[in-house]
């Protein structure tokens, strides 16, 4: 019996309430016997106790509550009029059955009393009477109350043997019994059989309790026990709570108020008294909190119970860890996710947690895991459903979602797994049919998200095929009282709950370059990341005057970022939530309103409910991904450049990507040995190159210390010895190439309003040291031709030039038209192309040469700043042989070489 | 056969407590010890039989617990127990998790290091960021990607993206004497484990042995000839096979008690192992046999007749 103690106590207080309040039905019943409703709702009552104690095994209790239900269940078909004498039995009943739930909070047994036994007699041949009332004495009714007997003979005759009701076996009864005494023997025997025989004895039965009958008169004096139900806690309705909290919060904004009046008047006498005031305000505010608190281990001590029990049907073996469980939540919190919960530790044992065969494959221990945890986080409190089963496979998720109309397969195949898995929660993703292969999760996981979104949470999933599931439930503290984020809008304040806070954003002539408009929608620039933003104004639909300085708070709406612009953040203030009236429960950006220190009203914004108003569709988040992707690849020019001196009055640039390291030498650490000038470094010897051997500038100044820009090949290294280094800068590159036709000099600009000569470094190392870079050019007769496609001066020349070196013969074209139309006039052995060019971009060239027949065969390179993943796919795509960064010299060479080998090889 | 018992060795009641036992031996090993010019035989049988209570007695981490956890952390488990491992307090290897430790698989990074990955947005899959702006030139390493350049998108299948894992230990534990089915066995926490630990008893069967409710019954089947003619009977106990004689009045259907041969209880003294005697009738008797029987059913009823004519009379 021990195991069900603790849904036997919840039984009793709510059976107790019920009683209660029946009573009041019952008198009101007399006023208005036909009320149908009425009558239903005592049925229920009863109904819900008769299903309990069958539970339980209370066979008395069960007993006595079914023929008050058969008798008011004709009540309320109408077929009988409740008269005095039926009200005055089914009265009766209540009291016997509270007489019996009095004893059950005592001694966790039924009474063993006659009196209960005698009045099930009455009870049940008034029954019989009423139903034969109802039918002019019909059959099927009476029918029913002979099944009725046999069940009830069978409950009396085990209250005489003082057995406690137990789920023990007939069989272990017996043997008990058996083993006990002898006398006892033909008892137990009996007992054993209306069990096994069960109807075929259940005719003669009813001749059974009739003796019984002859006495009823008289002991039914004595019959309704005088009962006195003892409360152990005060039972405080909710909604009491609720109302304090209400007043408590009333308090904490007079209280505000008052303490801002008391300010301004600064009168020392009325100080103290507001300052007390603000004390025991608080602290009462704070101890009314509590006596809603309650540690969440009361919902997780539940499921215990639960998981042995979906363990043992489906044959799976689960251990069930509880961590956090004292965390405290608001009752109101913990009563509305009992049911999402269960719902939840349901899908993991049924559909996460696999056999123990099964797990045993995978290569996991035979007994699965299943984890609650609840920690605070933040104001919030997490709650965490963690499985160690076979996860959710997200193809599958997206397939069915196909099925279902949910989504399109264009849109699946560019949905994140984070926004497929989310699919799970729309309505109508999973039916009440099961959806064996996706672990099933889905059935009802609507329901599961809509609760925890009503109370101002957030659900979450994470799952690794194969490896197990993590759901985790974001709860608010409180409903009542939260941190909020105040914010105006056109002179209006409103407050933003901070839990949906991520980070704010000044927005200043500066940072609001990283606004970028696509399509009707505006997105930020985070740290890389695309964050759709809207505008407070635009929501509320108020005309806008523009701003200088407005502010850009950044909000978590569960499923995903964004941004809500402001006109002004003010204060983060603890608040007080007032349900807004009816009227507006249609409008969704609200969660409510609050009364703010000076007695003006604030409304409270809805996080959840503004996302959803922005309409961001994965279409418009996807387009602003891949306008983020062209960025990239469109700032080829952007570069980042090193400037530097040589003498204090010529300023030459080198891109930054190609020096392997900065460093300062002091100037005795300079040698001059067999013809070469030198340097110690890291414990080798370095050749220097004094740039002003090589190109015709001011020489370098004698210097104590030197500046060394350290270039690498492999294992070799070079320096340029220079006088100071000025800036790096990431910039536009305007280069003039007509200008300076130097060797090692790609041409000029205008950097930091100096004219600033850009050099060719890999020119100047070779102008040094001819053996330095390695040539990879595979053995032919004649040198192969390569054709370059790339817009930026910059870099057409610099790349050239290092092809050039490598032993390429190279012609170059400024974009991918004049590539295309180079490439029809002649002969070329390979094609090394930019991306994004004007006019025709590599990948339109890309398609172009692949869909021309004479140059099919022709191997293509590209280069890009940056090779991404999906920049190669695409790439792929369009038929492009290889990928490589511009910059990396010596990748471009082995993979260029690699690539012709392989071409010409195949081709031969 | 006559089973191992200890405490006839000893000489001893089965009811006998620790200290009883610790008595009995010193005694008999005084006199029994091989270097007082006592059997090695009968001394080492002697010390095996005290080690062997010993062991039984001693007390078991384990509590015995009706109830579910009301509350608090704690971790609940199942253990599955033979009806004869139950019934004599042995030890079993269970196996829990262990505390957490860094994932081996991600090195605590919680993210697959060969699944997908995309380009660090951060430093723009550089690996390092550079100060700008004034003289100094710094680079650092990302701090979002680390240094890779890349951001590593696929959770770690081994620890969930938690970086940390729990691993599993094996724990060798004594059944406390007195658990029963239906208990719930609570492992306090103790150095290397940080939690309360509840295990929820399977009990399966051993042999014939099982437990109804929480009464150990042994099962015995009897062919009905061997039953009428009052031969003595296999039985199962927990010391093993033994033969026993069922008393005269013996009928079927009633149980016969072994008195102080069941399961222990709590406090080191043993219940009574109940014997249900099942008899069996076979179908297909063998002609011979059928025969014989018809003979004695004919004797029977002419005695019966008998009778019942002989009380007309």
């Amino acid at each position: 019996m021990g195991f069900e103690e603790d849904v036997l106590k919840d039984f009793i207080t709510e059976a107790k309430e019920n009683l209660e309040r029946l009573d009041e039905e019952f008198v009101e019943l007399e006023q208005h016997p036909e009320d149908r409703e009425l009558l239903s709702s005592i049925f229920r009552t009863i109904h819900t106790i008769k299903g309990t104690a069958g539970f339980f095994g209370f066979k008395t209790l069960e007993a006595i509550a079914h023929f008050a239900e058969d008798i008011l269940s004709k009540l309320r078909d109408g077929l009988v009029v409740a008269d005095e004498e039926t009200i005055d039995m089914l009265l009766k009943a209540v009291d016997y059955i509270k007489a019996i739930i009095a004893a059950l909070e005592e001694t966790g047994k039924e009474p063993v009393d006659e009196t209960y036994l005698d009045f099930l007699v009455d009870l049940r041949n008034f029954a019989e009477k009423v139903a034969k009332k109802a039918e002019g004495g019909g059959a099927p009714p009476k029918e029913k109350a002979e099944e009725a007997p046999a069940q009830e003979s069978k409950a009396e005759e085990q209250k005489p043997s003082e057995e406690p009701p137990s789920e023990e076996k007939p069989e272990e009864a017996q043997a008990v019994a058996e083993s006990q005494k002898d006398q006892e023997e033909p008892k137990a025997e009996e007992k054993a059989a209306p069990s096994e025989e069960g109807k075929a004895k259940a005719e003669s039965k009813p001749e059974a309790p009739k003796p019984a009958l002859a006495s009823p008169k008289k002991k039914e004096d004595k019959g309704v026990p005088h009962v006195h139900l003892t409360e152990t806690h005060v039972r405080v309705d909710v909604k009491l709570l609720d109302q304090l909290m209400n007043l408590a919060g009333e308090l904490v904004l007079s209280r505000n108020r008052l303490v801002q009046i008391a300010s301004r008047i600064s009168d020392a006498e009325l100080q103290n008294a507001t300052q007390n005031l603000s004390l025991v305000t608080t602290e009462l505010q704070e101890k009314i909190m509590k006596t809603r608190m309650q540690p969440i281990g009361n919902v997780f001590n539940k499921f215990p119970r639960i998981v042995r029990d979906l363990a043992r049907s489906t044959g799976k073996k689960v251990n069930l860890r509880i961590e956090g469980a004292d965390t405290e939540l608001d009752r109101s919190i913990i009563d509305a996710i009992k049911d999402p919960l269960t719902h939840l530790v349901r899908n993991s044992i049924d559909h996460g947690i696999e056999e123990p065969d099964i797990r045993v494959q995978m290569g996991k221990p035979p007994v699965g895991t299943l984890v609650l945890r609840a920690y605070h986080e933040g104001g919030q409190v997490v709650i965490e459903i963690e499985d160690d089963g076979r996860g959710i496979d997200v193809e599958k998720v997206k397939q069915k979602a196909i099925e279902k109309g949910l989504i399109t397969p264009a849109e699946a195949e560019k949905m994140s797994d984070r926004e497929a898995l989310a699919l799970i929660f729309k309505p109508g993703f999973s039916t009440a049919q099961k959806v064996t292969n996706i672990s099933g999760r889905g059935v009802g996981m609507d329901v599961v998200k809509t609760n925890v979104e009503k109370l101002g949470g957030s659900i979450d999933i994470q799952t690794v095929l194969g490896a197990g599931t993590t759901v985790r439930l974001k709860i608010p503290l409180t409903l009542a009282i939260i941190p909020a984020l105040v914010v105006t809008c056109e002179g209006q304040r409103y407050a933003i709950p901070q839990v949906s806070l991520r980070e704010l954003v000044g927005l200043s002539p500066e940072t609001r370059k990283n606004i970028h408009q696509i399509g009707d929608s505006e997105f930020f620039r985070l740290r890389g990341e695309m964050v759709p933003i809207i505008r407070l104004s635009k929501i509320l639909g108020i005309e806008a005057q523009p701003r200088e300085n407005e502010s850009l708070v950044i909000l978590n709406s569960g499923a995903m970022d964004f941004g809500l612009v402001v006109d002004e953040i003010w204060d983060s203030e603890e608040i007080v939530v007032k349900p807004l009236g009816k009227h507006f429960k249609d409008i969704s950006i609200f969660a409510g309103a609050t009364i703010m220190g000076d007695g003006k009203m604030a409304l409270i914004l809805d996080v959840v409910g503004i996302s959803r108003k922005i309409g961001l569709k994965v279409e418009d988040v996807d387009k602003a991904k891949e306008e983020t992707a062209a960025k990239t690849v469109g700032e080829d020019e952007q570069q980042f450049i090193l400037l530097f001196n040589v003498s204090p009055e010529e300023q030459f640039a080198i891109p930054l990507a190609l020096v392997a390291r900065l460093d300062k030498i002091k100037a005795e650490k300079l040698e001059f040995v067999g013809g070469k000038e030198i340097v110690q470094y890291r414990g080798r010897s370095m050749p220097i190159i004094r740039l002003e051997n090589y190109l015709p500038i001011q020489p370098l100044p004698e210097q104590e210390e030197y500046h060394l820009l350290v270039f690498a090949e492999g294992e070799r290294e070079v320096a340029f010895l220079v006088s100071r280094i000025v800036d790096s800068i990431q910039t536009h590159v305007k280069l003039d190439e007509r200008l300076y036709q130097i060797e090692g000099v790609l041409g000029s600009a205008i950097v930091k309003d100096r004219t600033t000569l850009f050099l060719d470094v890999y020119k100047i190392i070779e102008m040094h040291d001819p053996y330095f870079f390695v040539k990879i050019v595979p053995q032919e007769e004649r040198p192969y031709r390569v054709l370059l496609a790339e817009d930026s001066p910059f870099f057409r020349q610099m790349i050239a030039n290092y092809l050039a070196a490598a032993g390429y013969e190279v012609e170059t074209a400024v974009d991918g038209l004049d590539a295309w139309e180079k490439l029809q006039k002649e002969p070329f052995d390979v094609l090394v192309t930019d991306i994004e060019m004007p006019n025709m971009t590599g990948i339109e060239l890309a398609k172009k040469i692949r869909a021309d027949e004479r140059l099919a065969n022709l191997p293509i390179m590209a280069l890009t700043s940056l090779a991404s993943d999906e920049d190669r796919r695409r790439g792929l795509e369009a038929g492009i042989d290889e990928y490589q960064v511009k910059l990396e010299r010596a990748k471009v060479l082995e993979a260029l070489a690699d690539l012709l080998n392989r071409k010409y090889a195949r081709a031969a | 056969m006559k089973a191992f018992d200890p405490y006839r060795i000893l000489g001893i009641s089965p009811e006998a407590k620790l200290e009883e036992i610790r008595r009995a031996f010193r005694e008999k090993a005084r006199q029994f010890h091989p270097d007082l010019g006592g059997k090695k035989e009968l001394f080492l049988e002697l010390k095996r039989s005290y080690e062997f209570l010993c062991e039984r007695l001693s007390p078991s981490k384990l509590r015995i617990l009706k109830e579910r956890p009301q509350g608090g952390n704690y971790l609940l488990s199942f253990l599955d127990v033979t009806a004869r491992e139950l019934a004599l307090g042995a030890t079993v290897t269970v196996t829990v998790p262990a505390e957490e430790r860094p994932c081996p698989y991600c090195k605590g990074r919680g993210h697959n290091p060969s699944g997908r990955k995309k380009t660090c947005l951060f430093c723009e899959g550089r690996g390092e960021i550079e100060f700008l702006g004034s003289q100094k030139h710094l680079k650092i390493v990302c701090p979002r990607c680390g240094g890779t350049g890349e951001i590593l998108t696929d959770l770690c299948p081994h620890c969930r993206g938690r970086g940390e894992i729990a691993g599993e230990r094996e724990l060798s534990l004594k059944l406390p004497l007195g658990a029963r089915p239906g208990d719930i066995l609570y492992l306090p926490p103790q150095e290397e484990q940080e939690m309360d630990i509840y295990f929820e008893l399977q009990v399966h069967p051993s042999g014939n042995l099982f437990f109804e409710g929480r009464k150990l019954l042994s099962r015995v089947v009897v062919p009905f000839w061997k039953f009428a003619l009052g031969q003595s009977v296999e039985v199962e106990t927990l010391e093993g096979w033994e033969r026993i004689e069922l008393p005269q009045e013996f009928q079927p259907g009633s149980l016969f008690r072994l008195p102080k041969r069941g399961p222990y209880q709590e406090d080191g003294t043993r219940e009574d192992l109940l014997i249900r005697v099942e008899i069996i009738f076979p179908s297909d008797l063998p002609s011979k046999a059928r025969k014989k029987l018809e003979e004695f059913a004919q004797i029977m009823e002419k005695e019966e007749e008998d009778a019942a004519s002989g009380h007309r009379n």
